[in-house]
């Protein structure tokens, strides 16, 4: 693809210089942290409000509660931040006219889109997996030595469902010539997945079916009625079907 | 007969049941400096971005240095063209310089040499100064200067430009004209402009487009001189609205005066005989003691030229 490595250079340094990676990463750093802790001490905390209803369920906690909150979070924070950060990605360029600049020069349109996709890929690997590790090193410290591969697999697989929102959305951002518009694709689509994930049946085969799946991998409570392949297939494969149309949607666009 | 630089082959634009370019044939050689000429909706701006790539046509095709442009090949052509478009943007985070160096990148130069390059191009735009500084506090003159810096850093063997001097004060014009002048003879350049002075003062040959249609396809001196003569501004201080009207009255009973328009303290005079007028208009305007703040010539609008070449027809 010509072009695509100054333009993901480009990329990476327009994520830094505009803050977007600090602060993606940063906020991701800080809910990692926050998760053991609060599980941690949430009963404490609350008891200094007075007393605790036993009907609130807050009782002792341990590293299930710990792994559903993170999971909870990532699945939340983590579709968010991909929006975010691909929203713009072709939309705004083609708005600002930049889109033009780099499209008369010797680069190809795939490099355009494969390069934004990848910068966007890095930051929320980065941030996703400062949220893993965070949660990872306090749970171990304030709950007992954990191992840590199953804490790598949940990590990948909180990285894959960021992706799909984010392939998504940058396949709206080639479609639509407002960012605004590619936001509202992106974020239909993760509550269109969330609700789509209540019925029991689909979950597996949605971004959504992997949290389940990162959870039962932490807690070693892989059954049966569980298939990591088939989940992590299909969101695969939607990914794919988003870049795909991203591309072929780019490069017979007007610019 | 040599390998074209640029060619665009009955190549036409729909906007649905609108027809932005109506089957345009053009056909560039190397170092030939070409105008496209016309009022706005005239298809200039979508004949450039169909002919840079930017936009697919619905018909015909448009081919650069031989190649269809927007084929794999095309794309390795375009290392030898440098684009401006209209409503071209940049990166407002980066530097004046570090576009440059960004754009350089893409076109594959060696960024030893591209260095050199580039602070040469900023100077030679006057850019020098603000250089280091961020794209996003530059003034739009600045802006302006900067499309251009990055269409010619390259040095492009063919440049396409559309309407370059768009948002240039008037040193930032001479500027750019003189550069585009000063470009290596072997440089195709095509402008899409509805600055008569700036066709003429660039580019011999020129087309004009209106209505997305081919008008005419001329040598551009020999086409502005017959279609659009050079006409007389004269540019009063405000005030002597009674006496530039009485001069506008006396200048349109002179036989070598064809036309004289009024507008505030402005009176265009459009002559028939250029030597006569040479002559006569100077000591006709001393004679009435307005006070002048510019005498000058200078063509008409864009779409007198048309309606000029409308009416040939």
């Amino acid at each position: 693809m010509r072009g695509y490595r100054v333009i993901l250079e480009k990329e990476v340094i327009e994520l830094w210089r505009t803050y977007r990676l600090a602060i993606t990463c940063g906020l991701f750093a800080l809910l990692g942290v926050a998760v053991p802790v609060l599980e941690r001490y949430l009963r404490g905390i609350t008891k200094l409000f007075g007393q605790v209803d036993p009907e609130l369920g807050v009782g002792k906690t341990g590293v299930p509660d710990v792994v559903e909150a993170l999971v909870r979070v990532l699945w939340l924070f983590g579709p968010l931040a991909a929006v975010l950060l691909t929203m713009a990605a072709l939309a705004g360029e083609r708005r600002a006219g930049t889109a033009a600049l780099l499209a008369v020069k010797p680069v190809s349109r795939a490099a355009i889109v494969w390069a934004k996709f990848v910068a966007a890929a890095m930051v929320l690997g980065l941030a996703t997996a400062l949220a893993v590790a965070g949660t990872w090193l306090y749970a171990s410290v304030l709950f007992g030595g954990l191992e840590m591969l199953p804490w790598i697999q949940l990590w990948l697989l909180a990285w894959l469902n960021a992706l799909v929102f984010a392939g998504i959305t940058l396949a709206a951002s080639a479609s639509v010539a407002s960012p605004v518009a590619a936001a509202t694709v992106g974020i239909a689509a993760f509550g269109t997945i969330g609700l789509a994930g209540t019925v029991v049946t689909l979950n597996p085969w949605l971004p959504t079916g992997l949290g389940e799946v990162g959870q039962a991998l932490v807690l070693t409570e892989l059954g049966s009625d569980v298939d990591p392949f088939r989940t992590v297939a299909a969101s695969g494969a939607l990914l794919i079907a988003s870049l795909a149309f991203a591309w072929l949607r780019f490069r017979r666009v007007d610019l | 007969m040599s390998e074209l630089a640029l060619e665009a082959r009955a190549l036409g634009k729909r906007f649905g049941k609108v027809v932005a370019l109506d089957r345009l044939d053009l056909q560039v050689l190397p170092g030939e400096r070409v105008a496209i000429l016309g009022d706005a909706s005239a298809g200039k701006s979508t004949a450039v971005r169909c002919l840079a790539g930017l936009a697919r046509p619905t018909s015909g095709g448009a081919l650069l240095f031989g190649e269809p442009v927007t084929s794999r090949a095309g794309l390795a052509a375009r290392r030898r063209l440098g684009v401006l478009g209209q409503y071209s943007g940049f990166y407002d985070w980066m530097t004046g310089r570090e576009l440059l160096a960004f754009v350089a990148d893409l076109l594959g130069l060696d960024r030893s040499r591209a260095a050199e390059r580039i602070a040469g191009t900023l100077e030679r735009l006057g850019l020098g100064d603000v250089a280091d500084g961020r794209i996003g506090e530059y003034e739009l003159p600045q802006r302006g200067r900067l499309g251009v810096a990055q269409a010619l850093v390259g040095e492009p063997e063919i440049v396409l430009l559309d309407e370059p001097l768009g948002g240039l004060d008037a040193t930032g014009r001479m500027d750019v004209i003189g550069l585009l002048r000063d470009l290596p003879g072997e440089t195709a350049v095509v402008v899409a402009t509805r600055d008569l002075g700036l066709a003429e003062s660039i580019c011999e040959r020129a087309v004009v487009l209106d209505g997305g249609r081919r008008l005419a396809a001329e040598p551009t001196i020999a086409m502005l001189d017959r279609a659009a003569p050079r006409e007389y501004v004269l540019e009063a201080e405000p005030g002597p609205g009674l006496a530039l009207a009485g001069l506008a009255a006396r200048l349109a009973h002179e036989t070598w005066v064809r036309d004289v328009a009024s507008v505030d303290s402005t009176l265009r005079i459009a002559v028939e005989d250029p030597a006569r007028a040479e002559r006569e208009l100077l000591p006709a305007v001393v004679g009435t003691g307005i006070p002048v703040r510019t005498l000058r010539r200078e063509r008409p609008p864009v779409g007198a030229l048309v309606e000029r070449l409308r009416g040939d027809r």
